[in-house]
């Protein structure tokens, strides 16, 4: 079941257009991650979807129903923020207890509800204890726990970790998933990590400009990324421009590649390629380009070469580094190959 | 919404008195009616041309600039050694410094004019300068304070390592980055003086009937709009002056 | 690095004799002190010698029309105010004038500082400037306004006649009522700055957090607002309480002899009867009741204190 669908859902604040008429269908269960760089509307949409922005256009529905004019009290989601927003002179009990008694639970039944949203995220002994005398990740489970204590049909995270250190960052991202997949709730994600966005989301929503520029699987997104700035934004890519003549790609210095048979867009005048995609070879007829290593930089496991082509351009290649072999030496000619499905084609 | 027109009429409640005086300063009814009736200039005329009123506006402007100068330069000075050094006990002289706006004025008045019997400053214009600037330097302690902390203590040590001694770093670097703080002072010390009525009418001697004395005593004993009139001309003077000075200093704060 | 730097007096020099050269202890930088020492002398005397005097002539006795004050040490002035039946209306007169002025102000001030305190930018900076307005202008200027009000044929009486409202005049001036009302305005700003300090404290997230969990706006007034605004509640309401039982300017104009308070009556026995010694008596018992209600309040807000609001 679709549990949340955004219709044509746009934002102006004035004459700046925050969301730009974004449709997007998040099914039951389903983690789906708002990811973009600031800016790109990813939390303006989420907060239309909890009722603090109103939308100046399009509508949400949630399971099937509209429900773009109801106050924030009364959507039946919630809502993890960046600062978790705990009550802080409410113990950790008042905190889960506040919503169920906002929402008229009867006095019998929120001791129970309390203990068991508590025992979701593992902090039933701190069942007493004020929020300042929580840690960070501690904190954060609570502010779970409040929102899973409700029992919503969505659950809806702001950018939760920032203010988490790196280490705790992964580990709660872990856990927050884990819950999500426990529960069996749908939840939407919203990040300017794209390693978070990868490691634990379902599908993502990449957003540029108050636009959705693709969803798909962490797979998808990275694999066949449908626009420039996916590629882009998603790891890292190389990019040659020029355009497409007698089914073959010719760059602006004038090189002739080859190209997958059906190529698309038709008008395409970029093509992408991923840096771990481009496998050295000898120069030679085998070699897609030609040209001379000018950098080589190591990256952990990893060899980061920058080839210079005779036109003056440089493609960035990842090797994975081998043991015995220090790295190919600058100044060296090298040839370049790929196979044709990893190349993408893109209009600007 | 509700809270708008709720705010609407609380705000009207708290500016009605000050409406209603302006108002009635130009009334050409013989007492100060509210609303008004016609429009005249008399009022104002009249007290111009009133010397009791003309001469306490001189005592005044003279009491309320002597305050001023002591308190900014004892209010700057404190604020500086408060803010820029740690002293040991520096909380517990901050608070002493900061104290006299806590103490009832009725309290203090009273109390200074037996201390001043004992020493001989009865009636005196020495005493009632010094009972003033008591009152207006922790203000000017605050401005300075906020006024030093906006700006990185490190110019300062920057000026003194290219060579300047202590009181051309003050001169040339220190005051200059906290005029906003000493000015803002300065004008608040002047009209917390000049509008000082309490304290004063314990300590004032014969010829030292300040206007907010005269006013109040005034009004005592009868009601006509030559009050409206002096008390517009007060609000007029302190609105043109207080907030250009208000709106600087906040303005330079937030930049 | 060098260990010559070439410049006159540099002997810098590196190693374990380095280390020892710059342990001699700093030098006692006395600016600080010339710059505190004549302000914290000078408070220190007035202050301090003023009180005590003070606190001393409120000791010695006094013949009404006969030698004046005396050179004995008696409690009569301070028995006498709190037994005789007509001072010990004034004092709790005063008491419950200061407490109704301080309800008011919060009643009032509230709706005032919710606003001001959701307000950013030009708006916030002229909304402030309307409620410091106000305090631009003397007490006597505002008092003498509401003089002007509250009279039997003022604006007030005869609007709410007009409206059919009432029959005959209200009885405002020369009336507690009066004076309460007068006070509240005065001191209004103090209340709205207090709450608003504390007011901005509170992380705008947490109402969201609220309305998120299913809260409306009463719920969220009653046990998240309320309860986090605390700290502003009890320093503002100190304040004007502290301002309005030893207010002197408005009760006495807007009272009159009529109605007496604790800071009318010192004036009266101090410079119309020359009574200081009673005067003296009076202004401390004012100043006993204010410490008492700076301790209990210091200890109500340190219970309240350890909360930081998000």
């Amino acid at each position: 079941m679709t549990d949340l669908e955004l219709r044509d859902l746009s934002k102006t604040f004035g004459h700046v257009t925050a969301v730009d008429r974004i449709e997007l269908a998040v099914e039951t269960g389903e983690l789906v991650a708002l990811l973009g760089p600031s800016g790109c509307g990813k939390t303006t949409t989420l907060r239309m979807i909890a009722g603090f922005v109103i939308p100046t256009g399009g509508a949400i529905l949630v399971q099937g129903r509209d429900i773009t004019d109801q106050p924030p009290h009364r959507r039946d989601m919630g809502m993890v923020f960046q600062n978790y927003a705990l009550f802080p002179h409410m113990t950790v009990y008042r905190n889960i207890a506040f919503g169920l008694h906002a929402r008229g639970a009867s006095k019998s039944e929120i001791p129970a509800r309390v203990t068991e949203a508590l025992e979701l995220v593992g902090l039933a002994t701190m069942v007493e204890r004020y929020p300042r005398q929580l840690s960070g990740g501690q904190q954060q489970r609570v502010a779970v726990a409040r929102i899973l204590a409700l029992k919503p049909k969505l659950l809806l995270f702001d950018e939760p970790l920032s203010n988490l250190d790196a280490k705790l960052r992964v580990q709660m991202r872990h856990e927050i998933r884990r819950l999500q997949k426990d529960v069996g709730i749908t939840a939407l994600f919203v990040t300017h990590d794209q390693e978070e966005a990868m490691t634990i989301a379902d599908r993502i929503a990449v957003l540029n400009e108050g636009r959705i520029e693709q969803v798909g699987t962490p797979a998808e997104i990275y694999d066949r990324p449908r626009s420039r700035f996916v590629a882009d934004f998603i790891g890292t890519s190389n990019f040659l421009d020029g355009q497409l003549i007698d089914g073959r790609f010719r760059t602006r210095s004038g090189i002739d590649l080859p190209i997958p048979s059906a190529p698309e867009p038709r008008d395409a005048r970029v093509l992408s390629i991923r840096p771990e995609r481009i496998d050295i070879r000898q120069s030679g007829k085998d070699a897609l380009l030609q040209g001379t290593i000018v950098r080589v930089t190591r990256l952990g496991g990893l060899l980061e070469y920058g080839i210079e082509l005779p036109s003056g351009e440089t493609v960035v290649v990842h090797e994975q580094s081998r043991p015995g072999f220090e790295h190919r030496e600058p100044g060296a000619s090298v040839g370049l190959g790929w196979r044709l499905e990893d190349a993408r084609l893109f209009n600007a | 919404m509700i809270l708008l027109s709720l705010n609407a009429l609380i705000m009207l409640f708290l500016l009605a008195p000050i409406i209603v005086v302006v108002a009635t300063a130009f009334t050409t009814s013989p007492y100060p009616v509210f609303p008004p009736e016609g429009f005249t200039l008399a009022w104002f005329e009249r007290f111009l041309g009133m010397s009791e009123f003309t001469d306490a506006i001189e005592r005044s402007t003279l009491l309320a600039f002597t305050s001023m100068v002591v308190s900014a330069v004892l209010g700057t000075f404190s604020a500086l050694a408060l803010g820029r050094w740690k002293v040991p006990g520096h909380g517990a002289i901050s608070a002493l410094m900061l104290s006299p706006i806590l103490f009832p004025a009725i309290v203090l008045g009273l109390a200074l004019l037996v201390f001043y019997h004992r020493i001989g400053l009865a009636g005196s214009f020495a005493g009632l300068v010094a009972a003033h600037s008591v009152l207006t330097t922790p203000f000017v302690i605050r401005l300075v304070l906020a006024s030093l902390a906006e700006f990185d203590p490190a110019i300062e040590e920057a000026a003194r390592n290219l060579g300047a001694g202590w009181w051309r770093t003050f001169l040339q670097v220190t005051l200059p980055l906290i005029r906003p703080g000493v000015l803002a002072g300065a004008v608040f010390a002047f009209i917390i003086s000049f509008d000082e009525l309490v304290i004063t009418l314990f300590l004032a001697g014969p010829g030292m009937t300040t206007l907010p004395i005269r006013i109040f005593t005034y009004v005592e004993y009868s009601s006509d709009p030559t009050v409206s009139a002096i008390s517009t001309a007060l609000i007029i003077a302190w609105t043109l002056i207080g907030v250009p000075v208000y709106v600087r200093f906040l303005s330079i704060r937030h930049s | 690095m060098s260990t010559r730097t070439g410049l006159a007096g540099d002997r810098s020099v590196t190693g374990p004799e380095a280390a020892r050269a710059t342990r001699r202890p700093a030098r006692r930088d006395l600016t600080p002190w010339l710059l505190l020492t004549p302000n914290v002398l000078w408070l220190a005397l007035f202050l301090a010698g003023s009180l005590i005097t003070l606190a001393v002539i409120s000791l010695r006795g006094y013949e009404p029309g006969g030698r004046g004050m005396l050179d004995t040490w008696e409690l009569t002035h301070y028995v006498n105010f709190l037994t005789d039946p007509f001072y010990y209306a004034v004092l709790w007169r005063s008491l419950g004038m200061a407490g109704q002025v301080t309800a008011w102000c919060l009643v009032l001030g509230f709706p005032l500082a919710l606003t001001l305190s959701r307000l950013r930018g030009v708006a916030r900076a002229l909304f402030y400037l309307a409620i410091l307005m106000p305090l631009l202008t003397s007490a006597v200027v505002r008092t003498f306004g509401w003089m002007i009000l509250l009279a039997n044929n003022g604006f007030i009486n005869r609007t709410l006649i007009d409206l059919g409202l009432i029959d005959e005049p209200l009885a405002l001036m020369y009336r507690m009522s009066g004076i309460v009302i007068a006070l509240v305005e005065v001191l209004l700003p103090f209340m709205v700055l207090a709450l608003d300090a504390a007011l901005l404290n509170i992380h705008p997230q947490i109402y969201e957090a609220a309305r998120n969990l299913g809260a409306r706006a009463p719920r969220i007034f009653v046990q998240i607002t309320l309860p986090l605004s605390l700290p502003g509640i009890l320093s503002g309401s100190i304040l004007v309480f502290t301002l309005a039982i030893s207010a002197f300017v408005t009760p006495a104009l807007i009272g009159g002899p009529r109605v007496e308070v604790m800071a009318t009556l010192i004036y009266q026995e101090s410079m119309s009867l020359l009574n200081w010694p009673f005067g003296a008596a009076i202004a401390f018992v004012m100043l006993f009741t204010l410490l008492i209600l700076f301790a209990l309040t210091f200890r109500l807000g340190s219970r309240v204190q350890p909360m930081e609001a998000g």
